[in-house]
C-alpha cells in the first residue's frame, strides 16, 4: 500500500509539473545594490488640463511595470521623472529638453498624442536620448529622427486594417468618413482610410468636423439621405461624442468605426454617453474579453491591487511600454548608454505583452496586432484581431 | 322515518363550545341536549343510558372516550370536528364545509363499524410500533423539523425482532425482524390502505397490520416514492409484510412500545384485538367493500419478503444499511446466468474472433456500418459484466473465470487485428482508425454510463434488450482492433492509444457495474472492499492519460475557436480566416486554414504570412493554407 501511494504520489508531482508550464515573462529575481544611483527615466504626459485623465491613465501603467520590476539586473533602482505636457506640442518640447538636460534621464516615455510627439521629432535627433512613444500613432512621428520609437502600430497599418474590415467583412461598399482637418492624426487616417478604401473598390463621401452644430447636423442629415450605412470617426473623443449626439438627434443609426484610442477615452471620460456608442467599432491596440498572457495577468492582478480599478487601455500601453524600456536598458552593460538603449529598443523581438508578441524594429516602428473592439456594456469586446 | 334524529345529546369540551349554539338551533328539528364533557363525567349513567344519539366535539380524548361509553350504553355517534382534527375528517370521510358535517352528524342511519383494541387501550386511527420516518413522523407543522426529524430517523432505521402470532381462523406465528409496524383499521387514504389497496372496510371484523422490513434506506426511499406516486398501489411491495386478521399479539425481545393514536404508549407484549360492529356512528365513506362483505373479510398473510432464517439472524438489530445486501437465494436466476457469462465457451471465441474480423475490415474500410456490426456480434460485455459481480461480491470463482475468459479474448483479438493488419498490402489511416486513437476523459464518461445501463439491464430481464445499445455505447472490439492493427504494424503509438481507449472502456464498465450492482442491492452482507479498491486505483491511472488527452482536445478546440477571430494583414492585403483545423501527424501540428481573400495572393505573401503564424501562435505550426477569393 505504501508502495502504491509512493507511485501515485511521484505520477501526482510528474503530472503536475508537466501541466505547470508557466511562460510568463516574468521579471528576474534581482539583488538590489544599495548605494547606487537609481536610473532615470523620464515621463511625459498630459497629466494636468483636459486630457488629465488619460496621462494618470497611463502614468499609473508605468508605475505598475516599475511594481513588476522596481529594480534593473544590475540592481539599480528605477526611478520615474515625470513631466506635465497638456498634450501641448509645445509643452511637450519644453518637458523633453526639462529631462534630457537638467534630469539627466537615461530614456524617456511619453504618452501624449502624436501632434505632440511630432513636434518632439526635431531636437530628439539633438539629445539622442532614445524616447518611446506609447499612444501616438501617427506614420511620421518616426520619420526624420532615429531616436523616437512607437509601441503602437501606426496610422498607415491602422487605416488599412479598418478600410479592408468595412468592406470585405462589414460588406459595406458606401462609407462616409468625417475629417477633423485641425487634428493632423484625423486627417492622415482618414486620408488613409479613404485610399485604402477606395482601391478595393468602395465609395467614400467626406465630411469635415465643424464646431458649429447646426452646420454638422445638415451635413449628417444629407449623409443619411445618401443611404450611407457607416461612418468612419477618426475623430478625438469629444467631437465624436458631439458628433454621436446630433446622429441620435436626426435618428440615424449608422455603423460607427472609430480610431485606436477613442472607445478607451469615451470609457474613461465619457461615461454618460455611453449609450450613443453601444454597438459602435473601433480599431484599438487592447481590449478588455480577450484571453491575456502570463503577463497581462500579472500586470492586471497587480493594477486592479495597487489602483483597485480594472485598468485601462491607456494604462495597458503604459505598462508594456515602461516594461519594454526597462528590457532594452537590461540588455545594455551601462544602463546609462543612451545609444545602446536606443538601440536594444529598436531591436526589441517578440516581446511577450498584454496581448501577445510585440516588436520593434530598426526604424523605430512596432509590429503588434490589432483589435476591432465593440463595445459591449463598459467592456471591449473582441470581434477580430489582426496581426 | 326522519332523516335525522329526532334527539341528541351534544358532549362538548372547552374547544368545542362555540359550536354549541349552532348545534342547538340546527336546521333538521333535532332536539339538542348539550353537556359539558366534564359534567358528563360525573353522572355518565344519568345521561347515557337512555340516550340514542351522541354528537362529539372535542380533542382526541374526548372522541375515545365517548366512543367507548357508545359501546357501553349502545348509542350512535355523530362527529362535529375541530379544524385541527385532519385525521379524524380524512379517516371518516366527515364532509368538509359546516352545513354538511352538522347533517351527517345528526343522520339518523348511523353505521356499525369494529373497533380496535390494543391490550385494553381503544385505537381510533392507527398504533405504531418501532420506526416507520415519515409515515408515523407526528411533527408535520413544522416542516424543517419533520425533514429534519425524517432524515435522523432514517440514518438511524435498525430492524427489530418480533414475533407476531394471529388468533384469527388462521392460527400462525412468525418470528422475524422489521423497523416498524402499523396496526390499523381505517380502509382509506392512509398508508395501510395505500399498500393493501384498500381491501378493507370499516365493519369486515379485520384488522390490518403493515410490517416494514426494508434491506436498505435506498429500498426504503423507493418505497415511499413508490406511495407517494401512487397511492393506490394494489400490490404489496418488496420489503412490506401484510396480514389482515381479527386478532394479533405482537412481542418482542426488546423492550419497545406501540404508540397508539400518536397520544398514549402501551408496553410490548400487546395483544390487538377487534370487537365487530361495537359501535354505530354517523361516517361519510362510500367504500364498496361496504355493501359486500364477502370481499373484504378474508384472512390476509403475506409474508414472504419478511426476513426469516438466516436473514434474520443477519439482519437484527443491525442498522439497515444504505445499499441492500442480497442472498443468493434471492437472485438465484441472475448470479446463475452471471456464472454462465464466466464460462469459457467455443462460441465465443467465434464471436470474438469474427467481431474482430468485421471491426478491422470496417476501420480499413472506414465503414462506420460494418464496425457497428462488429460492435453487436463481440461477446465481451457479458463477462465484463460478470467480473464486475464477482468483484463486487468476492465470488472468487466468477471473478477469475470472467477474468481469464476476458484475458483470452483480448489476446486473440489483438492477434486477430495484428495478423490481418500484417498480411494487408494497404495501410491506411482512416477516421474510423484516428477516432480511436485519441481516448479522452470523455470515452471514460461513456463507458462508465454503459457500465451502469450494462449492470442495470442485466438485472431486470424485461429491459435486457437494450444491452444491444450498450454494447453499441461503448464498443469494446473495435478499439481492440485498432490496437492489434498497431502491433501488426509495429507501431507502438498506435497500439497504445487504441488500447488505453480499451482499457478505459474495461475499466469504466467493471467500476460501475459493480456500484450500480451495490446500488440495486446485490453485494453480498459481507463486502469485499479490496477488489473495489484495486479497480478504483486502475481507475485513476488510467484517468490521468484521458484528463491529458482532453485538456489537450479542449485546448485544440480553443484553439480553433479563437482561430476564427484572427485576421492578417499581409504586405497590404487583408486575409480572412474563415476555420481553421489543427492536427497532429506524426508529431507534427498541422494547422490547415482556410482564407478569404481579395487580392491575389503571392509566394512572398505566403511567407509573410507565414512567419505571422510562427511569430504569433505557440508551437512550431506546419501551415497549410487554402484560399478562397472575393471576387
Amino acid at each position: 500500500m505504501k508502495t502504491i501511494y509512493i507511485l501515485l504520489s511521484a505520477l501526482f508531482l510528474l503530472i503536475t509539473s508537466v501541466s505547470c508550464d508557466d511562460t510568463a515573462q516574468t521579471p528576474k529575481q534581482v539583488v538590489p545594490v544599495k548605494g547606487a544611483d537609481p536610473i532615470k527615466i523620464g515621463i511625459i504626459g498630459p497629466l494636468s488640463g483636459p486630457d488629465k485623465d488619460w496621462g494618470e491613465s497611463g502614468l499609473s501603467g508605468i508605475k505598475t511595470a516599475t511594481y513588476l520590476q522596481p529594480y534593473l539586473e544590475n540592481g539599480r533602482k528605477i526611478e520615474l521623472i515625470s513631466e506635465d505636457d497638456q498634450n501641448d506640442p509645445i509643452l511637450a518640447k519644453k518637458a523633453l529638453a526639462k529631462l534630457v538636460n537638467e534630469e539627466h534621464v537615461s530614456s524617456v516615455i511619453v504618452m501624449s498624442n502624436s501632434e505632440s510627439v511630432l513636434n518632439l521629432r526635431n531636437i530628439a535627433e539633438n539629445l539622442k536620448t532614445p524616447i518611446l512613444a506609447i499612444a501616438a500613432t501617427h506614420p511620421d512621428i518616426t520619420e526624420d529622427n532615429s531616436y523616437i520609437s512607437q509601441l503602437l502600430f501606426d496610422d498607415n497599418f491602422q487605416a488599412s486594417v479598418a478600410a479592408s474590415f468595412v468592406i470585405d467583412e462589414l460588406l459595406v461598399e458606401h462609407a462616409a468618413v468625417m475629417i477633423d482637418k485641425e487634428n493632423p492624426h484625423s486627417l492622415y487616417l482618414a486620408k488613409q482610410f479613404i485610399n485604402k478604401f477606395e482601391s478595393v473598390g468602395g465609395v467614400i463621401a467626406e465630411i469635415s468636423f465643424t464646431s458649429d452644430s447646426a452646420l454638422l447636423q445638415k451635413n449628417l442629415e444629407s449623409l443619411k439621405n445618401k443611404n450611407i450605412s457607416l461612418l468612419y470617426l477618426p475623430l478625438d473623443a469629444d467631437n465624436a461624442v458631439a458628433t454621436a449626439r446630433l446622429l441620435d438627434a436626426i435618428n440615424w443609426k449608422p455603423i460607427i468605426l472609430g480610431s485606436d484610442m477613442l472607445q478607451a477615452t469615451i470609457l474613461l471620460q465619457h461615461q454618460e454617453s455611453l449609450d450613443l456608442f453601444d454597438g459602435m467599432l473601433a480599431t484599438d491596440p487592447y481590449t478588455t474579453l480577450s484571453p491575456q498572457t502570463n503577463y497581462g495577468k500579472s500586470v492586471a492582478k497587480l493594477y486592479r491591487k495597487s489602483f483597485e480599478s480594472p485598468g485601462t487601455v491607456l494604462a495597458a500601453a503604459g505598462c508594456e511600454g515602461a516594461s519594454i524600456m526597462f528590457s532594452a536598458i537590461n540588455r545594455c552593460q551601462n544602463s546609462e548608454d543612451k545609444s545602446c538603449i536606443n538601440s536594444m529598443l529598436r531591436t526589441t523581438h517578440d516581446f511577450l505583452g498584454i496581448f501577445g508578441k510585440i516588436s520593434i524594429k530598426e526604424n523605430g516602428k512596432s509590429e503588434r496586432a490589432i483589435f476591432i473592439n465593440t463595445i459591449n456594456g463598459r467592456h471591449l469586446q473582441v470581434v477580430v484581431k489582426v496581426y | 322515518m326522519s332523516d335525522h334524529v329526532p334527539s341528541a345529546l351534544f358532549i362538548f369540551s372547552e374547544e368545542g363550545k362555540s359550536y354549541v349554539d349552532t348545534i342547538e338551533k340546527n336546521p333538521y328539528g333535532t332536539k339538542i341536549t348539550s353537556i359539558f364533557f366534564d359534567t358528563l363525567q360525573n353522572n355518565e349513567t344519568e345521561y347515557l343510558k337512555d340516550c340514542q344519539h351522541v354528537v362529539v366535539c372535542g380533542p382526541l380524548a374526548v372522541i375515545k372516550e365517548v366512543v367507548r361509553q357508545g359501546i357501553t350504553y349502545q348509542f350512535s355517534v355523530g362527529f362535529i370536528p375541530l379544524p385541527t382534527q385532519i385525521s379524524l375528517i380524512s379517516c371518516y370521510g366527515l364532509p368538509k364545509d359546516s352545513e354538511a358535517i352538522l347533517s351527517l352528524a345528526l343522520r339518523n342511519n348511523p353505521k356499525d363499524i369494529d373497533i380496535v383494541f390494543c391490550n385494553e387501550t381503544l385505537v381510533f386511527f392507527k398504533a405504531v410500533i418501532g420506526r416507520i420516518p415519515l409515515v408515523d413522523n407526528q411533527d408535520k407543522k413544522n416542516k424543517i423539523n419533520f425533514l429534519r426529524n425524517f432524515l435522523k430517523r432514517l440514518a438511524s432505521l435498525q430492524l427489530l425482532p418480533f414475533t407476531i402470532t394471529t388468533q384469527g381462523t388462521k392460527q400462525d406465528r412468525l418470528s422475524t425482524a422489521a423497523c416498524g409496524m402499523i396496526i390499523s383499521k381505517i380502509p382509506e387514504g392512509n398508508f395501510t390502505s395505500s399498500l393493501t389497496g384498500n381491501k378493507s372496510s370499516l365493519s369486515d371484523g379485520m384488522l390490518t397490520m403493515i410490517m416494514v422490513a426494508p434491506f436498505s434506506i435506498v429500498n426504503y426511499l423507493r418505497l415511499i416514492l413508490k406511495i407517494l406516486i401512487r397511492p393506490k398501489s394494489i400490490s404489496v411491495p418488496d420489503s412490506i409484510g401484510l396480514i389482515r386478521t381479527s386478532q394479533i399479539t405482537v412481542q418482542s425481545p426488546r423492550e419497545l412500545t406501540a404508540h397508539v393514536d400518536g397520544e398514549s404508549d402501551v408496553k410490548i407484549p400487546v395483544n390487538f384485538r377487534i370487537i365487530p360492529k361495537a359501535l354505530k356512528i354517523n361516517h361519510g365513506r362510500k367504500n364498496a367493500y361496504e355493501e359486500k362483505p364477502g370481499n373484504s373479510d378474508q384472512e390476509i398473510f403475506i409474508t414472504k419478503s419478511m426476513p426469516a432464517g438466516k436473514e434474520l439472524t443477519k439482519a437484527c438489530d443491525k442498522r439497515v444499511p444504505f445499499f441492500a445486501y442480497a442472498s443468493e437465494e434471492r437472485f438465484n436466476d441472475l448470479f446463475v446466468a452471471l456464472r454462465n457469462d464466466a464460462r469459457l465457451d467455443v462460441s465465443y471465441f467465434v464471436l470474438m474472433f469474427l467481431s474482430t474480423v468485421l471491426a478491422t475490415v470496417g476501420l480499413y474500410m472506414n465503414s462506420a456500418s460494418v464496425i457497428i456490426g462488429a460492435m453487436l456480434l463481440a461477446p465481451l460485455m457479458a463477462p465484463i459484466i460478470s467480473l464486475a459481480m464477482g468483484l463486487l461480491r468476492t465470488d472468487k470463482i466468477m471473478f477469475r473465470k470472467s477474468l481469464i475468459k476476458i484475458f483470452l479474448g483480448i489476446i486473440l483479438a489483438l492477434l486477430t487485428g495484428a495478423f490481418l493488419a500484417f498480411i494487408s498490402p494497404y495501410q491506411p489511416l482512416t477516421s474510423e482508425m484516428q477516432g480511436r486513437l485519441n481516448p479522452t476523459v470523455l470515452d471514460l464518461i461513456v463507458a462508465v454510463s454503459a457500465g451502469i445501463a450494462g449492470a442495470y439491464t442485466k438485472s431486470y430481464k424485461e429491459i435486457l434488450q437494450s444491452l444491444a445499445g450498450v454494447a453499441i455505447a461503448v464498443a469494446l472490439v473495435p478499439p481492440l482492433a485498432t490496437a492489434g492493427i498497431g502491433i501488426g504494424r509495429l507501431d507502438p503509438i498506435f497500439f497504445s492509444q487504441a488500447f488505453l481507449l480499451f482499457l478505459t472502456n474495461l475499466i469504466g464498465i467493471v467500476l460501475s457495474a459493480t456500484f450500480t450492482f451495490r446500488v440495486l442491492g446485490f453485494s453480498p452482507a459481507v463486502r469485499g472492499k479490496r477488489g473495489l479498491l484495486v479497480i478504483a486505483l486502475f481507475l485513476i491511472a488510467v484517468s490521468i492519460p484521458l484528463l491529458i488527452s482532453f485538456q489537450s482536445i479542449a485546448a485544440k478546440f480553443a484553439f480553433e475557436k479563437g482561430w476564427k477571430l484572427e485576421r492578417f494583414m499581409v504586405n497590404g492585403k487583408y486575409l480572412i480566416v474563415q476555420n481553421a483545423d489543427l492536427k497532429r501527424i506524426r508529431g507534427n501540428q498541422i494547422l490547415t486554414v482556410e482564407i478569404l481573400a481579395r487580392d491575389q495572393i503571392n509566394r512572398s505573401d505566403l511567407n509573410e504570412f507565414k512567419r505571422k503564424v510562427k511569430k504569433n501562435f505557440p508551437n512550431d505550426l506546419i501551415i497549410r493554407a487554402k484560399i478562397t477569393y472575393i471576387p
